[in-house]
């Protein structure tokens, strides 16, 4: 479990949302917790397959990817922030 | 859930940091990829600061994803919505440490700041180094 854990941390969660959300399930039953799990898979998710898009293993990563995925996160956060002005308005 | 969708918000500072730790990871390089010394010459935010919230954005995301090996009692997460015309959002944790409260927070003003300061550089080193 130790290095389960460590290996999702050190990947930037990238490759494995789902189980992150399973883990989450297991170690809280509190709802706000739930309500984070169920949406881990949604938004984590795409973000990471994107990711994947571009090579994962280290040897092969560029500035250029870094750039990349920075924007498409960047993008991410944004727009969940301003998703919630645009709800509330 | 209504205007707020609670589980998305929390998730807010789990993309920022990703987001910022790509940023440290294109001016400071990692692994085999040096540092692009291009985009560091025209950051407009002093790296140091990037790290700094880098580092409090991990420990945010670090109590919302359950990523810490072990919590405290008296660990928690928090967000807060103050409801005006532009609503203002705070993540907050208190990530207690051998009892000790720990409070570390974030907030939405801080967060906007710091992508509307980096969007148009990022951009641009993105077209210079991918779109090319």
């Amino acid at each position: 479990m130790h290095e389960r854990r460590r290996t999702l941390a050190q990947s930037d969660l990238a490759r494995d949302a789902s189980q992150l959300a399973l883990r989450i399930r297991a170690t809280s039953s509190r709802v706000s917790d739930r309500l984070v799990a169920d949406k881990v898979t949604d938004l984590v998710g795409p973000i990471l397959v994107q990711g994947n898009e571009t090579p994962m293993d280290e040897a092969l990563e560029t500035a250029g990817t870094f750039a990349s995925r920075a924007q498409e996160l960047m993008g991410m956060t944004g727009e969940l922030i301003r998703a919630t002005f645009r709800d509330s308005a | 859930m209504g205007a707020f969708d609670y589980g998305s918000l929390q998730l807010v500072p789990v993309a920022f940091h990703m987001a910022l730790d790509y940023v440290v990871k294109l001016i400071d390089g990692y692994g085999s990829v040096p540092g692009d010394s291009i985009a560091l010459a025209d950051c407009p935010v002093e790296p140091k600061d990037i790290r700094r919230l880098r580092d409090r954005a991990a420990r945010i995301r670090n109590l919302v994803l359950h990523l810490r090996e072990r919590q405290e009692p008296g660990t928690s997460v928090n967000l807060a919505i103050q409801a005006e015309a532009l609503p203002r959002m705070k993540w907050s944790i208190d990530d207690r440490r051998r009892g000790a409260s720990n409070i570390v927070d974030l907030t939405d003003a801080e967060i906007l700041s710091m992508l509307d300061a980096l969007d148009p550089w990022l951009h641009k080193h993105w077209e210079r180094l991918v779109a090319a």
